[in-house]
């Protein structure tokens, strides 16, 4: 008896997997979402769709605030372009190795005509399936290497985000001068922090016009600087945030992609700026505001033009202008009173051109105004300078190519460590 | 219900078992994937097959993922079919593929360690040869120490083979690392990215393609792969080495009383396993020409289980090899219902399902259930 109940349980059980089984079969008549865009968003419906495929490769996934910003981009560009999900892939979790280039060559056989990535470290594997593939564009985010490599369907792309840490700095010194008004602090004691991951020229043109935008609003500031050597690592952005904070620092900002700075920052009623996402849920007593770049305009514009047949530049600069410089709403609750005026007049004032972010009457370095600087433009190991970038009055940044190469150590700013 | 021991099991019957675990476990997979996609099974199916044979390049490179994990679960079949319990493929395949690169590096730069200008370089003809033998006799001095020191001082091989992973891991790591590659390799590569750019554009040290075109550098690597299938098959079937081999596996004292040195074989056995692991880092590094710290990606491990799951058969390890990496780079080519694409972790989740059933079913191949069989008063 027994056992014939146990065989009858055996055969039950495979009967419900085959039950599962069966479920699956009818599904097809339904919509896949593979091949109808029907239950998209309502997005602006391009009258036709781009007839092209695209791919995306990103570092990380969607738990990333860096690679979140990238994947958003992509599926709005591709949305307002009308291309439909099954013509555009994203592969996340693509390490910085040989896996980007047989991502991107396997993107290239499926008949992609442009494929994106989105890491510094993805550049010479986008350059090897470049050379490889001569029909397909490549364009990569961050990367410096594209107006040396000569390669005619090999592209870099960042953005002026130094001007939207400029802005997001004016943010930061109208809470200071507000606090210094309310007599909360004195002015010596005027020092703000910030954790940076690495000394690379992309992190120290963040803080340095983050710097300069506060120091236009209150000019006796000074800031103090710890890196972390990790794009991601909450811990120690959480612990270099505190140990700012111990050394006396009164406002905190960040170029790392964890919650740690602005959860320590909430824990302890500092202000905080913040990058790449607003981060109002952890701080909603402490964080000001944030800056990002969009990639949605670069993806629109380099997807546009291939499929038209256009050459791109090797290198492509957004700005505030074209969208993709921009800064989240304010947090109210913690600004200071007529922010977003100071704000708006500057950006007005940067876009007119009578403002330069890196004007050279705004720094100095060693104590000297400079009026001549050589930077390291052209990607070599040995960091050779090799590029004048100093003229009319100020440093052209994200001119001579996308990627940043201000690396200067300014007055005013103490790096705590350089180890990075 | 009780558990007991079966012995002679009808050939057919046990691969009737490893049949139906098979299915089950490509059902849960199926059923797993379409949880995720919500797509019929059978387009997922064509999805990885497209993704893995869709192009010639595509079809080259996975023959070769076939042939590496192949090939190291060759390498690491002489050990377990002696039942020395070798988890060290990982770190003896990454110090080999290390070695391999070392030379690689060296030759490129010749005559000093950094030298910018690649023209000096070695030959390929001659680099090739060093490079093999450098990154065969790193794995085999991988493979040394732990059966030296098990045949010494009987230390456990399990926990001395895993250590030896993480410090080829770590020496690896810090070699690739920004510091370690500056001031070692190259002035002329970054550390960010593909350590060495100028000499794999330069061809040197990699095999390159044939007649230009995409995925025949993989061609070499999957060559002696498939000769080495042959070899270790005929080894350990038919010689001397494999007989003892296997009696040394069944019972050392056996072994001991029929007159066979048991330390010396194992510690043979095992520099010839740590040799075949760093021929295979050399292939790797010959193939993607390059190194990173991640160049084995857990390959190590997962042959211990292709091997096991073949029962030391190197004809069985090429179909288990082939179904591992099926569904494991398969996956990758699968998009969920956002456009965006089911990840290695993913990937790996499958795998890690197969894996449990087919090495599960071995249980009911040696065990029999019994239900009720020695009480029948409930009839």
């Amino acid at each position: 008896m027994k056992r014939f109940f146990a065989i009858a349980l055996c055969l039950l059980m495979v009967a419900a997997l085959f039950a599962c089984k069966t479920q699956e079969q009818p599904k097809p008549e339904e919509p896949q979402g593979q091949t109808e865009p029907a239950n998209e968003p309502a997005n602006e419906p391009a009258a036709e769709g781009l007839d092209i495929k695209v791919g995306f490769i990103c570092l990380h996934d969607e738990n990333s605030t860096y690679d979140l910003n990238f994947i958003n981009a992509a599926k709005a560009a591709c949305a307002t372009l009308g291309i439909p999900e099954g013509n555009y892939i994203i592969k996340t979790n693509i390490p910085e190795g040989k896996e980007c280039y047989e991502t991107a060559a396997d993107m290239a056989d499926n008949g992609c005509k442009i494929i994106f990535a989105d890491s510094f470290g993805h550049e010479d594997f986008m350059i090897q399936a470049a050379k490889e593939f001569p029909d397909v564009q490549f364009c990569h985010s961050t990367g410096t290497k594209a107006h040396t490599e000569n390669l005619p369907n090999y592209h870099n792309a960042f953005a002026a985000i130094y001007e939207g840490r400029y802005l997001a700095g004016i943010a930061a010194g109208m809470k200071l001068k507000e606090m210094l008004d309310e007599g909360k602090i004195t002015a010596d004691q005027l020092k703000i922090g910030y954790v940076g991951a690495f000394t690379y020229a992309e992190v120290v043109s963040g803080y340095t016009s983050f710097f300069l935008g506060v120091k236009s609003i209150v000019p006796e500031v000074t800031m103090d600087v710890i890196f972390t050597g990790s794009w991601y690592d909450e811990k120690a952005e959480k612990e270099s945030a505190i140990k700012l904070m111990d050394g006396g620092c009164v406002l905190i900002s960040q170029h790392a992609d964890s919650m740690g700075a602005p959860s320590a920052c909430e824990s302890r009623g500092v202000p905080n700026v913040s990058y790449n996402g607003s981060t109002v849920s952890v701080g909603p007593n402490t964080y000001i505001v944030s800056s990002r770049i969009n990639w949605e305009p670069y993806y629109e514009y380099a997807i546009k033009a291939t499929a038209a047949g256009e050459a791109i530049p090797a290198d492509w600069t957004g700005t505030i202008d074209t969208g993709s410089v921009e800064l989240f709403p304010l947090n109210d609750a913690v600004a200071a009173k007529d922010t977003q005026a100071a704000i708006d007049a500057a950006k007005a004032a940067l876009a007119a051109g009578t403002l330069h972010v890196f004007s050279t009457d705004a720094f100095t370095v060693g104590g000297a105004k400079l009026d001549s600087y050589m930077a390291d433009v052209d990607t070599d190991p040995a960091y050779t300078p090799d590029t004048e970038v100093i003229s009319d009055g100020y440093f052209h940044e994200s001119e001579f190519r996308s990627a940043p190469y201000f690396d200067l150590r300014i007055d005013g700013i103490t790096l705590l460590n350089e180890s990075y | 219900m009780h558990i007991a021991k079966r012995d002679n099991l009808p050939v057919w019957k046990a691969w009737m078992i490893r049949g139906i675990a098979i299915i089950i476990a490509i059902m849960l997979c199926a059923l797993i994937t379409y949880l995720f996609t919500k797509m019929n099974p059978i387009t997922v199916v064509d999805k990885m097959f497209k993704g893995l044979f869709g192009s010639e390049r595509k079809t080259w490179k996975t023959v070769y993922q076939v042939a590496c994990l192949l090939g190291i679960s060759l390498a690491v079949t002489p050990a377990f079919k002696m039942r020395f319990w070798n988890i060290g493929a990982e770190g003896q395949v990454l110090i080999g593929a290390f070695a391999a690169a070392a030379c690689m590096f060296y030759a490129g730069r010749m005559p000093f360690f950094n030298n910018p200008d690649i023209s000096m370089g070695v030959k390929n003809t001659i680099l090739f040869p060093v490079m093999m033998l450098a990154g065969m006799l790193a794995g085999a001095l991988w493979g040394f120490l732990p059966a030296f020191f098990k045949s010494r001082w009987n230390t456990n091989e399990t926990l001395f083979t895993l250590m030896m992973n993480y410090v080829a891991l770590q020496i690896v790591k810090f070699m690739v690392s920004y510091r370690g590659f500056k001031y070692l390799w190259s002035p002329n590569g970054t550390a960010v990215g593909m350590i060495n750019s100028d000499l794999a554009s330069a061809g040197i040290g990699n095999f390159t393609k044939i007649g230009g075109k995409p995925g025949t550098q993989y061609l070499f690597s999957i060559a002696v792969i498939a000769v080495l299938t042959v070899v270790l098959y005929l080894y350990l079937r038919f010689s001397k080495h494999g007989y003892e081999i296997a009696v040394v596996g069944e019972s050392e004292r056996t072994a001991s009383y029929a007159g066979i040195k048991v330390n010396r074989v194992i510690i043979r056995t095992m520099i010839l396993s740590g040799a075949l692991c760093g021929l295979v880092g050399f292939l790797i590094v010959g193939a993607e020409g390059t190194i990173a710290a991640n160049s084995v990606d857990g390959r190590g491990y997962t042959a211990v289980m292709v091997s096991w799951m073949s029962q030391f058969n190197p004809i069985g390890m090429v179909f288990s090899s082939l179904l591992l990496v099926f569904m494991q780079f398969g996956a990758k080519e699968v998009p969920m219902p956002d456009g965006v694409s089911l990840d290695k972790n993913f990937a790996n989740m499958l795998m890690a399902i197969i894996l449990f059933f087919i090495i599960g079913c071995e249980f009911f191949i040696n065990y029999q259930l019994q239900f009720g069989h020695h009480k029948k008063r409930g009839v």
